[in-house]
């Protein structure tokens, strides 16, 4: 790693001041992400300020019933946190898939809405990147690129967003809450990833000087029906080749309202409104899932080694409906 | 061969690990871990080009960077010996000329006080290429091939009978395929290390991760112009090696070389990236199979082709069709042959099983598509084609219990239950599940070693102590060495202790080709002879003894005793012989080797030492992502006399398991447009995690193969690999009704 | 553990007393060995214990970093306080072994990729090599050097040497850590819980099934 300087910080305020026109600090939380980029020598920072001793790691209950996270939540306790498991084991199950024990004991939930892309190209500096170095080109487009998004593609970039959380807080509407120089914002997560388009290394509408300080969950009736399924290649400890968040408002055998979203196959963390209109109102069957898998993936494009997810996608969706079908 | 070997002993026994306390405790200290003070740290700078030439090395920051001690690079590279070219396991000495041959050749080699230091400098490094376009592909039309008439004196270009001819005999079904298997890295869990240090101009000290700590003193003799005597390689501990450490590979002389040029003590460890091209990898294979067989399965003509890559400098020759269809299975007709291909990609070398491990994948598949096409059981196929001498050569099996093996694996297994159609069979939860089974099989190797027994007197006890500069690679070496040191002394394990990895001892052979407990047992058994007649020397040394007269043949030595071996009656204490000596010890040091009484060379002229064994396998496939999960595993091994079942059933079950990884998972990709290796790390090559293996059980039949050595052992460590690929592709068959012929079995090939 | 195991304790090689006036040298090489590296010793920074400064406030004040960029800091292992001056980029793992000699906790991959590297900061699992050394000042840290009391092994060390849960036993320090993570954890119930949360701890021999009869043992323990 270069040599960096080192300052740990208990205060919010103090936090962001320190950020604020120092282009070259970052946040340091679990570091499971940030220390790993620094020895590749993907991150280059000079001063890491270290968060970990801010007051942020309660999850609690928020007045309209849903729960507002703390952004220094490990990964771990907030899956097996009760109320998590009780009311949107969907997140549970995907904090659970991810990962391993070590590395859920150390990562935040605000640095996994941060988490970078483990496309081999952007990890391997010596390889040009979009979204390392702006305008260097794209190794992936026409490399090995197995692991890559279908979905949201650009020219220019088709790393997938590797995280798992980010998929099932997408599925439940999830919002960031942000702490920066002028004070606090919120922001839905559907607002705060960008797709790649012109800038790769554009990927969220945070700020440098912004501090993500809380993600809330709101209070959704029927999210307790709802799972993750995570599909790789081993069994354990290792990213998504496609998931599926789903949550199902279901009335008997029928689907009142869904809503799903991708991981694995996106450059952003994936909902498909296409897939939940293809539900909404549908009898729970194999040709609704079938319909709605349709639905989700037809404008996705594949490459010559990630083809095969567009199917395997399709796939998950549906094992993911059937199984959470059949949910007590 | 002694005579007490009958005897209570604990060879046969399940015993703990006698390093098992060191390693739980963290006490085991592996080559990086030396205990040298004041080591300073280097870090090897790789090519980022796969096919060029150097133009210039910029390495004025590098330099200036705070705790930087050296830069070295061809420049200043130390000269060494053209002649260390033989030993190694490249043809071109590192850092010796400007050519690059592959991605992540050594090019550089930085050097500073601290790791940090050492590693942020070596990231300052601007090195600049003149970039060719690099040959990645077999199939590249630029490549050149080379079709090697031998290696190790065994034919890699084979021919017997007329293949074409069988084919097209009536009644004949002929099946034919090709099977793939891409590049696989050993990735031992411990980066390869290397800890250098020179106490003048003429003496070296060198912990290395090396499964060969001779093999290490002698190639870095020759390489810095030093006497053997004068270098010492220590190797305590391994943290695995499976074939990556077994020859002389580059940065252990660069490490070696900087602790020269520095002049102080220099710690190297290979990154995990760098493990993917600096100590080799199992080459691509695509193999070519075509089997003729008769209604009743019995083969006619087995012809099997194989074409592999390697790099401009290496050695490596991956013997698929010598180390399968050479040996297993009789038929009248049989061709094989071998093909290298020079690619720009890092070189290649043995990996776990190094022939057989591809080849079983490729015959055991092809055996079980035969087995479809003539609507048999695949099991027995291979039983009609059993075979008592390999169809090349013609010379009997020494011991042979494979169909014990098959009969008992079968049954643990419940094989006769199988469905054969494919699909036909479900799980409780309505999953398909599919079974396979496949032969496995692995040559018995020993390599020359020499060893000692002492016996101690400690106080009025008696000790032994067994020596002999071998490896434990995590193989058991320590333990089962140390229970064949009991066993041959008449001793309890309690009061025995092994040394190996340090070339103080008497020398030991390379810790590969399973070799080590079948060649140190005949070492230390010996040694043990030579022990006996050193008892008799003082017995008849003029102090009267009851033993006074006998022939040494009719002496045995039962720990704390001499006896007669006619009238057990009569005895001496050991330990009163040994004070008889006048010193604390008596000991016994086998012959040198090669050269000694041992001559397996003739012995191979009459036997073929072979090692047998078979693999079932059940799949369940899921639905409907075909997510493919590995259920149970029956794995039946006849290894000759089994010193150890723990260890012996650990080291099937790892070979085993590392099989499934190849199976189902690993892969080194190699971009083809730059020839640079793509998934070089732990995340992106994925060998299993724990929650891919199921229980497993493991057995073994057969017995001592006494013609092959005194102890009856041949190795355990290489076969549990064997055939375990085609097991699973077999069981993806029966689930799925699809044929798998390149490997990794990744769910996308189920789509 | 019987009275082999604690014989092998002396099987390596610094030391071979035992064999007394055996006509051994290797002594003598290894001594040379040593006093080659003593005029380049690390001392300053293995100093040992120190006074437990850091420990008892919830963020320790860390000195500012030293011309040299290096920063003193108080790391707390095994019960044992160092005093030490790193680099802010020296990773706990790295701090552990080159600068404490405490060789225990292994680099397999030093990108969170094996788990080799598993120590318990604060009781809790988490991998060294992804751990900065300064960010744990004054935490509690476990290795597998810890683990032990006094010769009496840790279950989970006594049921891995029992079920024959390693072979080479590089990855044998964060197995063990880690189960004694998830011990502690107590969310493991079944055999499959088992696999699923050692999944973390990479082990190129093979010796999962055994790891998880190991840890099934440790658990009833």
């Amino acid at each position: 790693m270069q040599p960096f300087t080192y300052v740990s910080i208990t205060n919010q305020g103090q936090a962001i001041q320190s950020m604020a026109g120092n282009d070259t600090a970052k946040f340091l939380a679990g570091g499971t992400n940030l220390i790993d980029e620094m020895k590749l020598g993907v991150e280059r920072s000079a001063e890491l300020i270290d968060i970990n001793a801010l007051p942020l790691t309660k999850i609690e209950k928020s007045p309209d019933g849903g729960l507002r996270i703390g952004a220094l939540v490990r990964n771990s306790d907030l899956a097996w946190n009760d109320a998590v498991r009780r009311k949107y084991p969907v997140l549970s199950q995907a904090l659970l898939s991810g990962a391993s024990p070590q590395l859920r004991n150390m990562a935040t939930t605000g640095g996994n809405l941060l988490q970078r892309t483990r496309c081999y190209y952007f990890r391997d500096v010596h390889s040009p990147c979009n979204k390392r170095e702006p305008g260097s080109g794209c190794a992936a487009i026409d490399g090995f690129n197995r692991i890559h998004a279908v979905l949201g593609t650009s020219e220019k970039c088709i790393a997938t967003h590797p995280s798992d959380m980010c998929v099932a807080l997408m599925a439940l509407d999830a919002t960031i809450r942000v702490a920066g120089p002028n004070g606090d914002r919120s922001i839905p997560i559907s607002e705060f990833y960008v797709a790649y388009g012109e800038d790769p290394a554009k990927e969220n509408t945070l700020a440098h000087d912004e501090l993500i300080t809380a993600v809330d969950l709101p209070a959704i009736e029927y999210s307790k029906r709802s799972l993750y399924l995570k599909i790789r290649d081993r069994a354990s400890y290792e990213f998504a080749l496609a998931s599926a968040a789903v949550v199902l408002d279901l009335d008997g055998k029928n689907i009142r309202a869904a809503r799903i979203a991708l991981g694995g196959v996106g450059t952003k963390p994936w909902r498909s409104p296409e897939a939940e209109t293809a539900l909404a109102g549908k009898p729970a069957t194999n040709e609704t899932f079938t319909a709605a898998a349709d639905a989700a993936l037809r404008n996705a494009k594949p490459r010559k080694f990630n083809a095969f997810k567009i199917e395997l996608a399709k796939r998950t969706i549906v094992q993911a409906l059937q199984a959470v079908v059949a949910l007590a | 061969m002694v005579a007490n070997t009958e005897k209570v002993t604990p060879v046969g026994e399940p015993r703990d690990r006698v390093d098992g306390r060191l390693k739980v405790t963290g006490k085991a200290t592996y080559a990086a871990e030396a205990p040298v003070q004041g080591c300073v740290h280097a870090v090897i700078v790789q090519s980022t080009i796969a096919r060029g030439k150097i133009t210039a090395i910029d390495s004025a920051a590098a330099e200036k960077s705070p705790g930087v001690l050296a830069v070295i690079t061809r420049q200043n590279m130390p000269k060494l010996d053209e002649a260390s070219k033989k030993m190694s396991a490249e043809k071109r000495l590192p850092l010796s000329d400007d050519e690059i041959h592959y991605a992540g050749q050594h090019v550089a080699v930085v050097v500073a006080e601290s790791l940090d230091q050492a590693k942020w400098a070596a990231k300052l490094l601007k090195i600049s290429y003149a970039e060719e376009k690099p040959v990645v592909r077999l199939d590249d039309p630029s490549a050149k091939h080379e079709k090697p008439k031998a290696m190790f004196g065994n034919e890699m270009q084979f021919k017997k009978g007329d293949i074409d001819k069988a084919l097209a005999g009536e009644g004949v079904t002929k099946i034919s395929a090709t099977y793939k298997i891409p590049i696989e890295t050993h990735n031992p869990m411990e980066m390869s290390a290397t800890v250098a240090l020179w106490e003048g101009d003429n003496k070296l000290t060198v912990w290395d991760a090396t499964q060969a700590v001779v093999g290490r003193r002698q190639s870095l003799a020759v390489a810095f112009g030093l006497k053997p005597e004068n270098v010492r390689i220590l190797c305590p501990f391994v943290g695995g090696a499976f074939g990556c450490k077994g020859d002389q590979w580059m940065h252990t002389v660069l490490a070696v070389a900087a602790a020269k040029v520095v002049g102080k003590p220099v710690k190297l460890m290979l990154t995990r990236q760098q493990m993917f091209t600096s100590c080799g990898h199992r080459p691509t294979c695509v193999q070519d199979l075509t089997l003729g067989a008769t209604a009743d399965g019995k083969l006619v003509a087995i012809s099997h082709d194989s074409k592999m890559n390697d790099s401009e400098v290496g050695k490596h020759i991956e013997p698929c069709g010598h180390g399968s269809s050479a040996v297993m299975y009789a038929t009248p007709n049989l061709s094989f042959s071998h093909e290298v291909t020079r690619t720009n990609v890092a070189s290649a070398t043995f990996m776990r099983a190094p022939g057989e491990n591809p080849g079983t994948f490729a015959l055991e598949s092809a055996l079980d598509e035969l087995a479809v096409a003539l609507k048999l059981d695949p099991l027995q196929v291979r039983l009609v084609n059993y075979s008592d001498a390999p169809p090349s050569t013609g010379i009997p099996f020494s011991t042979k219990a494979l169909k014990e093996c098959y009969q008992i694996g079968a049954e643990k297994f419940g094989w006769a239950k199988r469905s054969a159609e494919p699909g036909s069979m479900k799980s409780p939860q309505g999953k398909r599940i599919g079974w396979g089974m496949a032969t496995a099989t692995y040559p018995g190797h020993r390599f020359p070693n020499q060893a000692r027994i002492r016996l101690l007197n400690d106080n009025g006890t008696v000790r032994a102590v067994g020596q002999c500069a071998t490896q434990d690679l995590g193989t058991g070496a320590f333990t089962v060495c140390t229970q064949m040191t009991a066993m041959l002394t008449g001793l309890p394990m309690e009061r025995t202790k092994f040394e190996l990895g340090d070339t103080y001892l008497p020398p030991g052979g390379v810790s590969g080709g399973s070799a080590t407990t079948a060649g140190v047992g005949q070492a230390l058994s010996e040694a043990a002879t030579k022990l006996r007649d050193a008892l008799h020397k003082l017995i008849n040394n003029g102090t009267p003894s009851p033993l006074t007269g006998l022939e040494p043949a009719k002496l045995e030595l039962r720990g704390d005793k001499v006896i007669s071996v006619d009238d057990p009656t009569r005895f001496e204490k050991t330990a009163d012989l040994i004070a008889r000596s006048g010193r604390a010890y008596v000991e016994g040091i086998s012959d040198p080797s090669p050269g000694g009484a041992d001559d397996i060379g003739s012995k191979r002229k009459k036997f073929t030492f072979q090692s047998f064994g078979c693999h079932f396998v059940e799949v369940e496939i899921g639905d409907p992502v075909p997510t493919i999960c590995v259920k149970r595993v029956v794995s039946v091994m006849d290894v000759g006399r089994v010193i150890n079942p723990k260890t012996a059933e650990s080291q099937v079950m790892g070979g085993a398991i590392m099989g499934i990884g190849q199976a189902l998972l690993e892969e080194t990709v190699y971009d083809d447009r730059t020839a640079r290796p793509v998934t070089d790390n732990l995340a992106d090559y994925s060998v299993c995690v724990n929650a891919d293996i199921p229980e497993m059980e493991i057995a073994f039949a057969g017995g001592p193969d006494m013609n092959f050595n005194a102890i009856g052992c041949r190795g355990v460590g290489e076969i549990g690999i064997t055939g375990i690929a085609a097991a699973v592709a077999n069981a993806v068959f029966n689930a799925t009704g699809k044929r798998v012929r390149d490997l990794p079995i990744t769910m996308d090939k189920l789509l | 553990m019987s009275e082999a195991d604690s014989k092998v304790d002396s099987v390596p090689f610094a030391d071979n007393s035992d064999t007394g006036d055996d006509g051994f040298s290797r002594r003598d090489v290894l001594t040379g060995a040593v006093t080659v590296g003593v005029g380049l010793a690390i001392a300053p920074l293995l100093t040992g214990c120190a006074h437990d400064r850091a420990a008892d406030a919830a963020t320790p004040a860390l000195a500012p970093a030293r011309s040299d960029g290096t920063v003193r800091f108080t790391l707390k292992v095994n019960g044992q306080s160092h005093d030490v001056a790193l680099e802010p980029r020296v990773t706990l793992l790295d701090a552990l072994r080159e600068n404490l000699g405490m060789y225990g906790s292994k680099k397999g991959c030093d990108h969170g990729q094996c788990g080799a590297c598993t120590v318990l900061v604060n009781g809790r699992r988490v991998n060294s090599c992804l751990t900065l050394a300064i960010a744990v000042a004054g935490k509690p840290v476990t290795t597998i050097e810890g683990l032990a009391d006094g010769d009496t092994l840790h279950p989970v060390q006594a049921a891995f040497i029992e079920h024959d849960a390693f072979q080479c036993g590089y990855c044998t320090p964060g197995q063990i850590c880690s189960a004694v993570g998830l011990l502690k954890e107590g969310r493991a119930k079944t055999d499959d819980d088992i696999r699923e949360n050692m999944s973390g701890n990479l082990c190129r021999c093979g010796a999962y099934p055994n790891i998880v009869k190991a840890v099934k043992q440790a658990m009833k323990a």
